[in-house]
């Protein structure tokens, strides 16, 4: 049955040309100033204060999956859901607190972490990471993309396309006024925005619903094993029929997942960086990312519960379609899980709540994501390799024609892969595979003073060659092959980084990184 | 688990997100008037 979307289509387009216009507005009367040089472009200014790199951070970390991804969690596993999907994403970022003041204290006038890579191992690290640090930023701003297009299209009825186009021309409007100033004001406001769009959402649930109805839901669920989800196996449909057990085993699989997918989306991407060499210095930067883990935990944990915990409590079934108010909505998959139950407790303010919400997300940390490709390839490639003598006025317009360039192949590749028909199903889950071997290597890098520059390198690569292949060898399974994928990733890395130094110990000064800048070091 | 349990579960995620917000406006607001005195300390030192 066709069912026509709940909200009109202009209203996407309305809630993205409004925030656009709000962030571009905002960039050009506070902080046009920073856009003058590529230095403040590139670092924010490196004197940014601890409320907005703590907003930020919660900004960009909150990525459309975030909302989407922990509310599935909720509706697949149980009341743990949300809870292991927290954890496993907040894990990254009280180490990257410690990594951060660490780069700051012992470099402080880094610009980018591939740069410090370079000056602390050696060229062909330096190489790798720049090529690990775009690859990341580029997977996930191909992902939020397409993730926020496609439900922008179920929702609305937009075209696909021009939902995505929209998004890539919000990144552009603000990110060249000021770089990444710019970006960690509108991540600013987007933060203090998507608090108050989830606060209103979770205490609509609390009170249109309650918690002990919820809980009567669960118990009815795991008594009666209802089919929801008709097209899964009988593995998941089991693990949602345990919806009252924390050790329900998917959901310690997923955290498996999480934590070390998110591992190397945060160590080894430059937008989370880019947050520690904005801030004023190194303990703000600690503190922030510190606060940020504690402020970021609860909003997949309250939306999670909120949505997807309740949603399995309801015992809703993906494929039929609900109604509220006299209008209907479909459930199309079980990732969708959060804005149709957005729909059946607040209706259409509901839902246009929640794709405010997302909307918000996607813009923040896409916009931070090409900003970091840019200064990747404007710091690390183009000065560290192209043009070593570039002046500042050549790298700034290096950045603002990067940064264009950079955001429409990615609008071109959304709109491929979209006409191709490329499933994004278990991207979110292969992260961890495909990048996270060289978290080690970057540890290892920061604190370890004997690190051996071979061994970080070949830890990174073969890592994720082994663990790509065990799990292509599953047949790229995405329940316990992928948690199998992403444990072998870490632990190959682990070893041959850690052996490596041990047998062959390369001493480095700290020290002697003070003076240090540019990307030609090594 | 118990009623008791998933009540108090559920409560734990809401207050937990009410003061993460509260922490950052109350952090961001921090930061806004520092650079407000900042700038008028510029301003007077001309």
């Amino acid at each position: 049955m066709e069912v026509a979307a709940p909200l009109p289509s202009w209203s996407i387009y309305a809630i993205l040309i409004a925030q656009g216009s709000i962030y571009a507005l905002l960039v050009w009367f506070l902080g046009r100033a920073r856009g003058k040089t590529a230095e403040t472009f590139l670092s924010g200014g490196r004197d940014i204060g601890h409320g907005m790199i703590n907003a930020s951070v919660v900004a960009t970390w909150v990525w459309a999956a975030t909302l989407m991804i922990s509310s599935w969690t909720g509706y697949q596993y149980g009341f743990i859901g949300p809870w292991w999907y927290a954890l496993g994403a907040t894990v990254p970022l009280p180490l990257m607190a410690y990594l951060g003041r660490r780069v700051r204290t012992v470099m402080p006038r880094a610009t980018s972490y591939p740069e410090f890579m370079a000056h602390r191992l050696d060229r062909k690290n330096h190489i790798l990471h720049s090529s690990i640090s775009t690859v990341v930023s580029l997977w996930i701003t191909v992902m939020i993309i397409t993730g926020g297009a496609i439900m922008g299209h179920a929702f609305t009825g937009a075209p696909f396309w021009a939902i995505a186009l929209l998004m890539v021309i919000i990144f552009v409007s603000y990110i060249p006024l000021a770089g990444l100033w710019a970006s960690i004001l509108a991540d600013t406001v987007m933060s203090l925005m998507l608090y108050v769009c989830l606060i209103i959402i979770a205490v609509a649930v609390l009170v249109k619903i309650g918690p002990g109805e919820i809980w009567a839901g669960l118990t009815e669920v795991a008594a009666t094993k209802p089919t929801l989800q008709p097209a899964i196996g009988e593995a998941e449909q089991l693990s949602q029929w345990d919806g009252l057990n924390w050790l329900n085993p998917a959901g310690l699989g997923f955290l498996v997942v999480n934590i070390v997918g998110n591992l190397g989306a945060v160590l080894c991407n430059q937008t989370y960086w880019s947050r520690v060499i904005g801030a004023r210095d190194p303990n703000t930067a600690f503190k922030s990312f510190m606060t940020a883990a504690l402020c970021w935990w609860p909003i997949p944990l309250a939306t999670g519960t909120a949505l997807g915990v309740a949603a399995l409590s309801r015992g809703l079934v993906v494929g039929e379609t609900y109604s509220n108010g006299g209008a209907t909505i479909l459930f199309t998959e079980a990732e969708a899980v959060a804005p149709v139950m957005a729909f059946l407790v607040l209706g259409f303010a509901g839902l246009t709540i929640f794709i405010l919400a997302v909307g918000s997300a996607t813009i923040s940390t896409g916009a931070g994501e090409i900003l970091a490709v840019t200064t990747v390839f404007v710091n690390d490639i183009y000065r560290g390799h192209i043009n070593p003598k570039a002046r500042d006025r050549t790298l700034l317009v290096a950045s603002r024609a990067t940064l264009y360039v950079i955001a429409a192949a990615l609008l071109a590749v959304v709109i491929f892969f979209r006409e191709i028909g490329f499933s994004f199903a278990g991207m979110y889950q292969a992260m961890g595979i495909a990048f996270s071997s060289a978290v080690i290597p970057v540890i290892m890098a920061c604190f370890v003073k004997n690190t051996n520059r071979e061994g970080a390198f070949w830890a990174a690569i073969i890592g994720s060659v082994c663990g790509m292949t065990y799990w292509l060898a599953t047949g790229a399974d995405l329940l316990w092959g992928v948690v199998w994928g992403n444990i072998i990733v870490l632990s190959v890395s682990a070893v041959i980084a850690v052996t490596w130094t041990i047998m062959r110990p390369q001493p480095f000064d700290f020290d002697s990184l003070k003076e240090s800048e540019g990307a030609t070091g090594g | 688990m118990s009623e008791l349990w998933y009540v108090l579960n559920h409560w734990v995620t809401i207050a937990w997100l009410v003061l993460a917000a509260f922490y950052a406006y109350y952090a961001v607001i921090a930061d806004l008037v520092i650079i407000v005195k900042n700038r008028r300390r510029e301003r007077k030192q001309g």
